[in-house]
């Protein structure tokens, strides 16, 4: 089924939305989920607690894209209940992200505080000016936490490659960030 | 703000950009898988005998051009390197019939590669062992081959030629840096200019015809230049070679080149000690590294492969010495 079809079953209040919802990007927002948070049960919770946000919010919100108005809402879920001591401890792929980000804030923005919208508004502007083959790069790595492996099968890149770009990107967005001075 | 808050205020990005890294493709690199191929294999060597380069993508002649130096394939890290940081330039100059052009590079930020091509545009066949833009002295010692920034015409880089050992139209420029003379890296951004003057083919009989006395000036910029520099000493070393000992106070590891300081010794003899050297990278390939400018305090040396240096495991010197990667962070520059 269409992503047109299943909003008007929401508009309708048709609860076959939500099984449709699940049929058509369950498997993706569990893949999402457990990117994050690397437990099964909790990314499923999260895909649960994803449906519920939907289905409370179309209507009156009619998004033009349904599956990345699904995956924002499941990434926060994920997000919100990831326990970012215990992912410490064994390592977790988000560390290892997080760490990454870390090393595109310019020193004199590490004192401020932001607001998410304030940094989205800067790195959408990054992003549009990178060329589309980096920008997904960039967005498989940060955005869905794709692990290096997935994004060189995924692309059929070697993971060197990847590795090199995505190291060459965070270089780019540190200069940019600082460039523009949007933190001060 | 910290990385995390970063990542997770990367959740507002525009919806338009997720169905982008949702959907998009990218163009993928043809792998050769050779069980399958051999039979294609032998029919199409039979058929480029003697011009396999023209048919190699530039990505593809460096990577062929740096495994042929080091005598040994690229690894995985290598290729990507050349992959990442190769500039495909395409920009030509046509003087008395003949045409110059500056097909790609790579650098990093001391040592740049430029690869030009030699064509006739009357389609005239092109004989000679070699090409080479006229390198022979005037009256007055000089030569009028130059490489420097338009914004500092002043300081001339070193440079270097050579023909292609495969193809006599290719010709390569090597653009060196001397750290020691405080010269200034190479960097993004900033135009330099590549001035040669005349084109000579030399013949394997010792005879030299100039195809023009012209000039030929290309300005070119690099933007996927390697800025990143690894220094291996944290603590002075011995370095030896037969009876010659030096103490070495940094080796600083970059893509392309090397920069070493050391003292003991009021000769240049010290660099013997970095011949049949190696950087020994993560999965075992080795790169032997060459002195070209040596001084009684230090040399600079130029890597026979690229080197990504995340992947570098140790450099092992003449004498056996293994320096192994430092915990210190990598540094610009």
């Amino acid at each position: 089924m269409d992503d047109e079809k299943i909003l008007q079953l929401y508009f309708a209040r048709d609860e076959e939305a939500l099984r449709q919802t699940q049929v058509c990007y369950g498997g993706k927002l569990q893949a999402l989920a457990q990117n994050i948070v690397r437990n099964r049960e909790d990314a499923q919770e999260c895909v649960n607690d994803t449906y519920l946000a939907v289905w409370q919010t179309i209507p009156p919100k009619k998004p033009n894209f349904f599956l990345a108005y699904l995956s924002k809402i499941c990434r926060n879920f994920a997000f919100g209940k990831l326990d970012w001591q215990q992912a410490a401890k064994r390592r977790a792929e988000v560390v290892t992200l997080s760490q990454e980000m870390e090393q595109c804030i310019p020193d004199k923005a590490r004192e401020a505080e932001l607001e998410s919208r304030e940094i989205a508004r800067a790195v959408n502007d990054f992003l549009r000016g990178l060329p589309p083959e980096n920008r997904v790069l960039f967005l498989r790595r940060y955005w869905y936490c794709d692990t290096i492996e997935e994004i060189a099968r995924r692309y059929g890149m070697g993971q060197s490659k990847v590795k090199m770009r995505l190291r060459r990107i965070r270089q780019q967005l540190a200069a940019y960030l600082e460039q523009e001075g949007i933190f001060l | 703000m910290t990385g995390r808050d970063l990542l997770l205020g990367l959740t507002e990005v525009e919806p338009e950009f997720l169905v982008e890294a949702e959907n998009r493709t990218l163009p993928q690199r043809r792998i050769f898988r050779r069980p399958v191929l051999a039979a294609a294999l032998i029919a199409l060597v039979l058929i480029l005998v003697g011009c396999t380069y023209a048919v190699l993508s530039e990505t593809e002649w460096f990577e062929k051009f740096f495994a042929d130096w080091q005598n040994q394939e690229l690894s995985e890290s290598q290729n990507a390197f050349v992959e990442e940081h190769i500039k495909v330039i395409g920009q030509s100059i046509t003087k008395d019939g003949y045409t110059l052009t500056v097909e790609s590079a790579i650098a990093d930020s001391y040592n740049a590669y430029i690869k030009l091509r030699l064509t006739s545009e009357n389609g005239g066949k092109l004989n000679a062992e070699s090409y080479l833009p006229d390198y022979r002295f005037r009256e007055d010692g000089t030569w009028e081959q130059y490489f420097y920034a338009l914004d500092n015409p002043e300081w001339k880089y070193i440079t270097g030629m050579g023909p292609s050992e495969e193809d006599p139209t290719v010709i390569l420029l090597r653009v060196n840096q001397n750290e020691r003379q405080n010269a200034k890296p190479l960097e993004e951004g900033v135009t330099y200019r590549i001035h040669m003057t005349g084109l000579v083919g030399y013949y394997s009989d010792g005879s030299e015809e100039v195809l023009t006395e012209e000039d030929f000036d290309f300005d070119i910029v690099f933007d996927t230049l390697y800025n990143e520099t690894l220094e291996m000493i944290s603590e002075p070393i011995t370095a030896s070679f037969a009876d010659i000992q030096v103490n070495v106070t940094s080796l600083k590891l970059r893509a392309l080149s090397i920069t070493t300081d050391y003292n003991g010794r009021t000769d240049e003899k010290g660099a013997l000690c970095f011949v049949d050297s190696f950087v020994v990278l993560k999965d075992g390939t080795e790169v032997s590294f060459r002195p070209y400018i040596l001084g009684s305090e230090g040399a600079t040396c130029f890597l026979t492969g690229p080197v990504d240096l995340e992947e570098v495991d140790y450099v092992r010197l003449r004498d056996g010495t293994k320096i192994p990667v430092p915990e210190t962070e990598k540094s610009p520059g």
